[in-house]
């Protein structure tokens, strides 16, 4: 019932927005907050597969590369692949630290000045 | 067209029942992908690949026999709402991005390659397999 409730919101948001790129990026943002908050099973039911997985889709993204593809414009499908890939992988990588900030900000903030004197005292 | 057929409120129905079909199905499949069979890492990769397999099937059927076998309110129950939440994005991505932080660059750039390949390899198959 979950599932189904998450499911239906998430397909008629990607059917209105009718934009493979940036459903995705939103999908992955989401996810990504949702796998650093480690939310136990029945949010992540709600809110990972049945909200993100129906938000996202794989076959769109084949769909568009392999019409790219039987155009004649193989660069042109490399590219929406990796472009589709990166935006999917810093999207993901942005919700991780986001999800981070909200779990405890002060562990966040000296996660952080760690990282700074790292860099400082490599370079 | 489009703007015709989404005013009309039993769109929304076919699209949202479609997605309830497919995100049970998906659970189920990848469910029994991972604890019957083992696969841990390319359970989601397969059940991509499937739905590239299905939307290729469903899009060739719907350009090859125009008003009979497919209509437009079945296009959207399949394509939009099944095979589009069927086949997920961001799972894979997770997939991805949990192996590059493990520090598995090698089991990252196959899973990629083999979804993106196999989804295509197997949505040709189904453009090929509708016509026939």
């Amino acid at each position: 019932m979950v599932l189904a409730i998450g499911a239906i919101a998430g397909s008629l948001l990607r059917w209105q927005i009718d934009n493979n790129l940036l459903v995705n990026a939103l999908g992955c943002l989401v996810l990504g907050m949702i796998f650093s908050l480690r939310y136990r099973k029945d949010s992540y039911l709600l809110i990972g597969i049945g909200f993100c997985g129906g938000l996202t889709t794989f076959s769109g993204v084949i769909s568009d590369s392999l019409g790219l593809i039987s155009n004649q414009e193989i660069i042109n499908a490399i590219k929406l692949i990796t472009i589709s890939l990166i935006t999917g992988l810093i999207s993901m990588a942005l919700g991780f630290v986001i999800g981070l900030f909200i779990r405890s900000p002060k562990r966040f903030q000296l996660l952080l000045l760690d990282l700074y004197h790292q860099v400082r005292q490599r370079f | 067209m489009f703007e015709l057929i989404s005013s009309n409120p039993r769109a929304y129905q076919s699209v949202a029942f479609g997605a309830i079909l497919g995100a049970y199905s998906r659970l189920k499949v990848s469910n029994h992908l991972l604890h019957n069979l083992n696969q841990k890492y390319f359970a989601i990769s397969i059940v991509n690949i499937l739905s590239c397999f299905l939307l290729g099937l469903f899009s060739s059927l719907k350009s090859q026999c125009y008003e009979n076998c497919l209509k437009d309110f079945d296009y959207l129950f399949f394509c939009v709402g099944f095979v589009g939440t069927f086949g997920t994005f961001s799972t894979f991505i997770l997939e991805v991005f949990e192996s590059l932080i493990e520090g598995k660059w090698r089991l990252a750039v196959t899973l990629a390659l083999v979804s993106i390949l196999g989804g295509l390899l197997f949505m040709y198959s189904g453009i090929l397999l509708g016509r026939f």
